[in-house]
């Protein structure tokens, strides 16, 4: 556990060139137990069944303050600071939205094409909103995480992501991913300092060859029993299954590397080294908790899932990690921050 | 009066100040380091609200300046100067309390069994009686999209005609349901009956059997689902537990979720096979009443079973039917009984 030496900090010397001051490896820690999670989980799902869903938004907010303050760097911990109200407002207009797109499409069955592609049309909007939402109610050290893309910006990487996966039959994949966090890390600030990202595109095209190596076995499986003329047995489609999880794993801790470990801060970088093997066990035990415990285990799974993210996650520090404010922040509503959660867009990340 | 160490950050930038913040009698709060000197009067300091575990305080200057203390006790007693609360301060103490988890624990397992055993089947068949509109709507636009796929049958017109007589009989049985019989050329032996009381009888399915009265027993049992409105329950039941699923898995994280999938398959295959139950109970008394004899379903029930030419008993409590050979069985004993 890290105690933040709170007393012990000198007033720095303040280098304002950063050339010369001394690298620092700024680990970074989680400090949330499983046993603690568990009282605000099982808390908020109480509520949210007694007030039919309206305390959600309360609890997610509870949730995220758990996970943020609980998330260490430098002696300093995050904080989230939305209204619940806000994700409230967000969420009425979502479900709404989805009520409608079921009655449509319980009415007119064959509607449903024209909403996927209806969804594909916001999903950019939903980005914008979301990732504004999320940043602008994130801070460390008093300084607010800003979020400056503009819809025509986000319009135009998403569309041409689109036509460049119908056109190449999806080959182009990695890049149309590779530009999407690009969008998203580029447009993020901390205070007035924007966030720059050095992963290159190559970079996303080796993880999804490799990801796709791993995952041939995965294939000659799931083909292979039927030519023994039984049909497929239910363990043999059990045994595929799992081994999907590896390439699925795999593309996961690589993408969080990639993504986070080509942020760059001003001076500063940013590293993650999530691994395969010990990502795997992860999962597959939390998998079995969950399932032997009929989900209440869930809160134990997140959190051990949580601090394996975290803690391979290394700042290189030159310096001292001042920023200034940024005084110009727009606020928007709640909504995007909402379509994220519960209709699960894909961010693309 | 007391004092606690902190770490103050003035609204401007991230950068620290290591401070020391004095909380007098006087109902002001000094806050004071190097090159910092601040006061705030008590009244117009916010706390945040506090979070489980060992984590940083936070006191909210009006400046829009924030101190950061570990002095977590001497935080608690100021909060009881402040006295002001925030909307989280009762949740926070029912999340310290042990014995509140264990309550809605309690509550949250209770509510998710009781809904799954009565509520929603209470639910389903409420709404499947309330808008008979709605199960016209959905039958027919199921219809619609399935025959993107299926193409018209190519059955000797005689034999849809006899078909047509006999299902003709038994739905005068039942004058109240709009029963009405569609034949498909689908690739696959199958019958299905659509929520506003169509029946699809593929051509597969009755080129497999041996027997016209192993399609008329298949044709009872799909009737017997819409006298007892299961295409329609069963739509509103998976979108019930679908919905009671993600409010408690939703916090998982997606390849988690996988695992956690199975408990709602589970609950939604447990629903559907209570409801083949009853269809085929339905069955064996419309063909006792039509004279016909019982183990022509159960042979048309292994002819399928032989067609897909899987070991089914490994898998049944994920099936959405109950086991191919105790059905078969029910319908042989019937005709032992009958003797």
């Amino acid at each position: 556990m890290l105690r933040g030496s709170v007393e012990a900090r000198e007033a720095p010397a303040a280098p304002t060139t950063a050339t010369g001051a001394p690298l620092r490896w700024l680990s970074l820690r989680f400090t949330g137990t499983g046993g603690e999670y568990f009282r605000i989980w099982i808390i908020n799902l109480a509520l949210s069944f007694l007030t039919l869903g309206v305390y959600s938004a309360w609890a997610k907010v509870r949730t995220k303050q758990y996970f943020y303050r609980h998330t260490w760097l430098d002696g300093s911990s995050f904080e989230y600071l939305a209204d619940p109200r806000q994700i409230l407002k967000g969420r009425l207009v979502l479900v709404l939205l989805l009520a409608l797109a079921f009655g449509l499409q319980a009415a007119f069955p064959l509607a449903s094409l024209p909403l996927v592609f209806l969804l594909a049309l916001l999903t950019p909007w939903a980005v914008v909103l979301s990732m504004g939402f999320r940043a602008r109610n994130s801070a460390y050290r008093n300084v607010t995480f800003g979020f400056s893309c503009t819809l025509h910006h986000a319009y135009r990487v998403y569309m041409l992501g689109y036509w460049m996966l119908l056109l190449t039959c999806g080959f182009f994949y990695p890049t149309v991913r590779w530009q999407r966090a690009q969008l998203v890390v580029e447009s993020t600030r901390y205070g007035s300092e924007p966030l720059r990202w050095n992963t290159s595109s190559e970079s996303y095209y080796g993880c999804f060859v490799k990801a796709l190596l791993l995952g041939l076995p995965a294939v000659v499986f799931s083909i292979w029993p039927p030519s023994f003329g039984l049909g497929t047995p239910v363990w043999g489609r059990w045994f595929a299954s799992a081994l999907f999880l590896v390439p699925t794993v795999y593309m996961r801790a690589r993408f969080e590397n990639l993504l986070y470990g080509g942020i760059v801060l001003g001076p500063h970088t940013l590293s993650s080294r999530q691994q395969l093997l010990p990502l795997l066990g992860i999962y597959a035990t939390n998998a079995v908790a969950v399932l032997a415990t009929v989900g209440l285990a869930i809160p134990w799974a997140k959190v051990r899932l949580a601090r394996y993210r975290i803690e391979r996650l290394t700042l290189h520090a030159r310096g001292e990690l001042d920023v200034q404010a940024d005084a110009g922040a727009s606020i928007h509503g709640g909504y995007g921050d909402a379509a994220v959660d519960l209709g699960g867009v894909d961010l693309g990340l | 009066m007391f004092e606690l160490a902190a770490r103050y950050y003035d609204p401007q930038s991230s950068r620290q100040h290591a401070v020391s913040v004095l909380v007098h009698e006087s109902g002001v709060v000094y806050i004071s380091g190097l090159g910092i000197e601040v006061s705030c009067r008590l009244e117009d300091l916010r706390i945040a609200a506090p979070v489980l575990g060992d984590t940083l305080e936070s006191l909210l200057l009006p400046s829009g300046a924030k101190c950061e203390t570990l002095d977590a006790s001497a935080v608690s007693r100021l909060r009881l100067l402040v006295g002001r609360r925030s909307h989280f301060d009762w949740v926070s103490r029912l999340e310290e309390s042990w014995p509140a988890a264990v309550a809605a624990t309690a509550l949250v397992l209770g509510l998710l069994v009781s809904s799954y055993v009565w509520a929603i089947p209470a639910l389903a068949s409420g709404i499947t009686r309330a808008s008979p509109t709605l199960s016209h709507k959905i039958g027919q636009g199921t219809l619609s999209v399935l025959d993107l796929i299926f193409d018209p049958s190519e059955l000797p017109e005689p034999q849809q005609v006899r078909i047509r007589g006999a299902f003709h009989a038994f739905a005068l049985e039942h004058p109240e349901l709009p029963l009405k019989l569609e034949f498909r050329k689908a690739g696959f032996a199958n019958a299905f009956a659509l929520p506003d009381g169509t029946i699809v009888l593929t051509d597969e399915l009755v080129e497999l059997s041996t027997h016209e009265a192993q399609v008329l027993g298949v044709l009872l049992h799909e009737i017997g689902h819409v006298a007892l409105g299961h295409s329609m329950r069963r739509l509103m039941e998976t979108s019930a537990v679908g919905v009671l699923a993600l409010a408690y898995f939703g916090d998982a994280d997606q390849v988690t979720a996988i695992a956690s999938g199975l408990p709602a398959l589970y609950a939604t295959s447990r629903y559907s096979r209570g409801e083949e139950t009853e269809a085929d109970t339905a069955a064996l008394e419309g063909m006792r009443r039509h004279g016909l004899e019982a183990v022509h379903f159960a042979d048309m029930l292994r002819l399928l079973q032989r067609e897909a030419g899987t070991g089914e008993a490994e898998k049944q409590y994920f099936s959405s039917h109950p086991a191919t050979h105790e059905r078969a069985e029910r319908f042989d004993r019937a005709e032992i009984e009958l003797d």
